[in-house]
């Protein structure tokens, strides 16, 4: 039997996209599948002496609008424009200014890009910053940034100990 | 003004056994108001004082509040263990400081057994850094050696050099006991007011000790295998059912979260403590709220009944408000001496409430401390709640207003002409 070339292509990429889809699951079924709702996110802020990390997760579409590679020019210019927003994570995280805190790092994974083939996808952030006294008091920024943001769930680890705050559009000054 | 209150009290102490009577009941629901307002922040900072030490519960995969719950506070049960070699492995995790391996399911006479090692007595924390004290004795060494919470020491009336067998299980009253294999208690620890106090502390070993020649959760028929022996096997635990993780820096908590929860050879849960408390008590905030609105609507009834009592009263007091006014007094005068009442009264009320209150938790204080952990300390009034018995007093005032208006409208004539 003779196969038609441009067939046989199609099979052969199929067959290998459905391996790499069969082993992205399997390492997922070892670690298990984090929950994944639109409009809810988790900002994990630990505070030690004058050091701030903070951490976020969220499903991309509540940045973004959608999950998927960008397609059109303007999707592009989406992702362009949070990739850069979360370069500066000083204008979403505003740590009291007498602290005069700096941005130590950031560091993102998970941003769309031409090869992202999920139907769901989580964007994960860690930023942390240095500050020249321990902050006391961080203003988020995230609601106006994110509109499609809804519900924000904060860990947080500070000197004063460990708590958990569910913030909503509004409401967006944690003390500790 | 003064002759007026004179009056007022000559006039209440004539029906002091009405007037007292009410006064009782706003006393009652004031000190409900309070005392249900006291208890939620009792629980509250009980319950983050048994978890103030830990940076992280190490368990199996399930809801994290379950796990603090099971691990913590010895309440409700574990639906899977989590292996040792896990355990070990995550206790080898460069950022974590100390780690406490927990064995749970046993128990003696309703109290939970934990099988647990050295590290318990040595990193243990709670409330502030403050650590594990032995009142008597010392820290189990041995196979087959116990160490008591102080609640249960105190309440079995156990003394150094006891002998005691564990159940198999806990919660029912006829469960199978390990009977061949009695332990010996070596040290009793001082109270906390956590829920070590009402544990039963043994080695790790000694758990798998007492397994050993069981199955399916009975012994195994004919196979004895005798205390003196069972040294000869390996008694190195497979299974756990929790751990308690303590950090070198608490501020990597997150990052070693996630190394947890991403842990490829077995599904663990790392569940910050303090993160799964105040998850618990936002499902518990309803109830709160719910408790909070029946104590106002209770409070809400004290002050009808005053109202009910001062408006009955006026059909009582017909003569003698009439002859205040036939004396000289003017209708002011009259709704001065009601509103006077009914405020005073109020006030009364509030403050036997207060006083009754305190006097509750001085006496109780002790017994709920020693049985639940709760601590109610003899407090001064707080803010909020000099704002809430504001709010009753002017609430009560203004309530009383409604018979004093009443009899403020009466005329002159009335109570002193008979009528037919």
């Amino acid at each position: 039997m003779r196969m038609n070339p441009a067939f046989a292509f199609c099979l052969a990429a199929a067959l290998a996209l459905a391996a790499s889809a069969a082993q992205a699951h399997g390492r997922a079924r070892k670690t298990g599948h984090a929950a994944h709702v639109h409009g809810q996110a988790r900002l994990m802020l630990a505070v030690a002496g004058n050091a701030v990390q903070i951490g976020l997760e969220t499903p991309l579409d509540n940045l973004l609008g959608f999950e998927h590679a960008p397609r059109t020019a303007k999707e592009k210019q989406a992702v362009d424009a949070l990739r850069a927003r979360l370069d500066t994570p000083q204008t979403l995280f505003e740590l009291d200014p007498a602290a005069r805190c700096q941005v130590e790092s950031v560091r993102i994974a998970g941003l769309p890009h031409a090869r992202t083939a999920h139907d769901h996808a989580d964007l994960e952030a860690d930023f942390s910053f240095t500050c020249a006294q321990p902050p006391r008091a961080l203003t988020l920024q995230l609601f106006s940034a994110f509109p499609r943001l809804q519900r924000l769930d904060v860990e947080q680890v500070t000197p004063a100990g460990q708590a958990l705050h569910r913030l909503g559009p509004g409401q967006s000054r944690l003390e500790w | 003004m003064s002759a007026l209150l004179r009056i007022a009290l000559l006039s209440a102490w004539n029906r002091r056994l009405t007037l007292g009577l009410t006064v009782l009941a706003i006393a009652l629901a004031v000190a409900l108001l309070l005392g249900v307002e006291r208890s939620r922040v009792a629980a509250r900072t009980s319950f983050a004082q048994s978890v103030s030490g830990t940076d992280l519960i190490l368990g199996a995969r399930t809801s994290p509040v379950q796990l603090m719950l099971y691990s913590v506070f010895r309440i409700g049960g574990a639906t899977h263990d989590i292996g040792w070699d896990s355990y070990e492995a995550i206790a080898r995790h460069p950022d974590v400081a100390w780690s406490i391996p927990l064995a749970l399911g046993d128990s003696h006479r309703g109290f939970p057994v934990v099988g647990t090692n050295a590290a318990y007595f040595e990193h243990f924390r709670y409330g502030r850094e403050r650590k594990l004290a032995l009142a008597q004795g010392r820290p189990f060494a041995g196979l087959f050696e116990t160490v008591l919470g102080a609640e249960v020491a105190r309440r079995l009336g156990y003394r150094l050099g006891d002998r005691i067998t564990l159940s198999h299980g806990s919660g029912a009253p006829n469960l199978a006991e390990h009977d061949d294999k009695p332990f010996t208690v070596v040290g009793i620890l001082a109270p906390t007011g956590t829920p070590v106090d009402h544990s039963l502390h043994v080695s790790l070993e000694a758990i798998t000790a007492i397994h050993l020649d069981w199955q399916g959760g009975a012994p195994i028929p004919g196979v004895r295998i005798a205390a003196a022996h069972v040294e000869k096997f390996d008694l190195r635990p497979k299974t756990l059912t929790a751990a308690l993780i303590g950090l070198k820096q608490r501020a990597a908590v997150f990052k070693v979260q996630r190394d947890i929860n991403r842990y490829a050879d077995e599904p663990l849960l790392a569940a910050l403590p303090g993160v799964a408390l105040d998850e618990l008590w936002r499902v518990v905030a309803l109830v709160e709220q719910v408790l909070l609105g029946i104590s106002a609507l209770v409070v809400a009834v004290g002050l009808a009944g005053l109202v009910a009592v001062i408006l009955a009263s006026l059909g009582e007091r017909r003569r003698e408000l009439a002859v205040l006014r036939s004396v000289g007094a003017g209708p002011r005068h009259i709704l001065a001496l009601l509103a006077l009442e009914g405020g005073g009264v109020t006030l009364a009320g509030i403050g036997l409430g207060l006083v009754g209150l305190e006097l509750l938790a001085w006496l109780a204080g002790p017994l709920l401390e020693a049985r639940l952990g709760l601590t109610l300390a003899l407090q001064g009034v707080t803010l909020a709640e000099l704002q809430r018995l504001a709010a009753v007093a002017a609430t009560g005032m203004a309530a009383s207003l409604l018979p004093a208006a009443l009899a403020y409208r009466r005329a002159l004539g009335d109570g002193l002409t008979p009528r037919l």
